[in-house]
């Protein structure tokens, strides 16, 4: 993990994603492999010697401590805690809750218990900040204004963020690096556009965004790859080291099909899904499904033909 | 509405609970005549309760039975409930069974059994002679304090660890590990969260395991041997042998008083932590 970065562990539940938090939390042991930081081999040590916090899930506040003496657990535990101290009172003030001091956290709302446990893992100054789903207890509505807040504190504090999730739209918001997993392994690591408009396969490809995915056989490949589809043959950037003869995917994204051309293709209209902002059509093209945006919607039967964007799609390996 | 639900309990408790109760406080007042009980308003048997030495050191007597089984329940019992409420749901049920077989055992049954292994001549006796430990068979084990307490504790014992097992169940694991991960060691967490946590569950095993204890007439009669004369047997040797109900009436209330005395005193102290009083408030 870089110095200061945000990072974002993706994937869907079950992957193991918060695994390999509780193991860096020190919760519970890595079969094999080592986990260092800051150069130093913490593997072996208990969570409570490790350089590490956490924001957990559900935040697990302190029900029978006040939000002072929650923020104020890691120094009450090292015996280094005043009555009135000031790093309680600074932690409260990086996110704004120091009027909330004496309240219960039973007596906060979600985003304010959110708060808090951010303050409570960053008072003992941890050189990494581990969080489990810190948005999944929140209504949606609250979601996207507290995600610019962390970033922000992320970005003000310098400290390494690693964070967990498998909602995308939080992951591209917050992350400067993403990591997708894929049932216990890494499928690919970058930045969000690179994950997003270059996926190393055909997982990370339809797990991040909506994608259709035009499945062939590899003609040609280099930086560039040529893929023979029952859509014809088509040339796009590569997104993962592939082979001729190998069979991969081309990745296209809705928002890089021009349904009504001009383009090489014939689409037949299977339906057209109303998305407030625009239309989401449902395209068949010589036997393939494939999605599409409009701004205005298009009778199902019709006839139309499909234009694309080769620069902006790219054709991938098939995830195993 | 829904508290029409109140009224049978209710009706229930003050016609079965507390009217013996007045009327056991409106018999202390009266007096007894030449074997014949006379309903009268006389304060004798108040005073002379109060003021017997007998009476008060059996009285006290129950509260140290009271204390000490509590203390004792406590420490032995809340390692157990701990354990219990980490252990897979399966084994949960087998070790509450474990847990409460005592309970099915008659309490007779289960002191003749205390007499055995206690006794000169038995187990433990012989352990501890044939080991070496012990020249010759301790007289301590028997017909003592020790061997009451020791019954004691081993009565009440399924009832505080069942309390504080319950409470337990409900602390949240990510508590702890919250604890430890902000920097607390195995212990820290525990006194923090842990505990402060499954003090109501300490609290409701107490009262039980105190009352139980203090008002036990059997197991002292039975295995204390010379100290085995409780404020219980003393009531009851007033009612039948002596025939002196209005005495008898007047200790029974001085006992109760007592034992409501202490739960009323512990209820307060601890509803004063904020802790318990969020706890036990509805507090998540």
């Amino acid at each position: 993990m870089p110095q200061g970065a945000f990072v974002t562990l993706l994937g869907p539940s079950g992957c193991g994603k918060t695994t390999i938090l509780r193991c860096i939390a020190g919760f519970e042991r890595a079969d094999t492999g080592s986990i260092r930081l800051d150069g130093r081999e913490i593997g072996g040590l208990p969570p409570e010697r490790r350089p590490v916090n956490t924001v957990f899930q559900s935040y697990a506040l302190f029900p029978h401590l006040t939000v002072a003496r929650n923020v104020g657990f890691a120094l009450a535990v090292r015996g280094t805690v005043g009555r009135d101290d000031a790093r309680i009172r600074r932690a409260l003030r990086t996110v704004r809750m120091e009027a909330l001091a004496d309240r219960y956290p039973h007596e906060l709302s979600g985003g304010q218990q959110q708060r808090i446990a951010v303050a409570r893992a960053l008072v003992a100054e941890p050189l990494l900040l581990l969080l489990d789903e810190p948005f999944s207890a929140l209504d949606r509505g609250l979601r996207g204004h507290l995600q610019l807040e962390l970033k922000a504190l992320q970005r003000e504090l310098g400290t390494a963020f690693l964070h967990v999730t498998h909602d995308q739209e939080e992951a591209f918001a917050l992350s400067d690096l993403l990591v997708v997993m894929n049932a216990g392994r890494i499928a690919q690591i970058g930045s969000p556009r690179e994950v997003y408009s270059r996926p190393a396969d055909s997982f990370v490809a339809n797990f991040l965004g909506e994608a259709s995915l035009v499945p062939g056989r590899v003609v040609e490949a280099r930086e560039r790859a040529v893929l023979e589809t029952a859509l014809g043959m088509v040339e796009a950037p590569a997104g993962a080291p592939l082979s001729p003869g190998e069979r991969a995917v081309l990745v296209l994204r809705p928002e890089q099909l021009r349904p009504g051309g001009p383009g090489p293709w014939r689409a037949r209209v299977r339906q057209s899904v109303y998305r407030g902002d625009r239309f989401l059509l449902d395209l068949e093209a010589a036997g393939i499904g494939l999605a599409a945006y409009a701004a205005e919607p298009i009778a199902p039967g019709s006839e139309i033909a499909l234009g694309f964007e080769p620069e902006r799609t790219c054709i991938t390996r098939l995830a195993a | 509405m829904s508290a029409l639900l109140l009224v049978p309990g209710l009706l229930l408790v003050l016609a079965m609970g507390v009217a013996p109760l007045l009327a056991m406080a409106l018999i202390g007042f009266w007096s007894v005549d030449e074997m014949v009980l006379v309903p009268d308003l006389s304060a004798r048997a108040w005073l002379e309760a109060a003021g017997s030495a007998t009476i008060l050191g059996l009285l006290g007597r129950a509260l140290l039975y009271g204390s000490a089984t509590v203390l004792l329940c406590a420490l032995l019992g809340y390692p157990i409930a701990l354990a219990m409420s980490r252990l897979p749901p399966l084994l949960k049920g087998a070790a509450t069974v474990v847990l409460l077989t005592p309970l099915y055992v008659g309490e007779i049954a289960r002191i003749y059994a205390w007499r055995i292994l206690l006794g000169v001549n038995g187990p433990i006796n012989w352990v501890l002679v044939e080991s070496g430990l012990l020249d010759e068979p301790t007289r301590v084990l028997l017909y003592t304090p020790v061997s009451t307490l020791l019954a004691l504790v081993y009565n009440n014992l399924p009832f505080m660890t069942l309390a504080i097992w319950i409470a337990a169940e409900r602390v949240d694991l990510r508590l702890v590990e919250a604890a430890r991960d902000l920097g607390g060691r195995p212990f820290a967490a525990f006194r923090r969260v842990t505990l402060p946590l499954t003090s109501p569950g300490l609290l409701a095993g107490a009262l039980a395991t105190f009352a139980l204890a203090a008002g036990d007439q059997l197991t002292p009669a039975l295995l204390g041997g010379t100290s085995g004369s409780t404020a219980m047997s003393m009531i009851d040797s007033l009612f039948g042998v002596a025939f002196d109900w209005p005495l008898a009436a007047a200790t029974a209330w001085l006992l109760l008083i007592l034992l409501l005395g202490v739960a009323l005193l512990v209820l307060l102290l601890t509803a004063r932590l904020p802790a318990t009083r969020i706890v036990l408030g509805g507090g998540r």
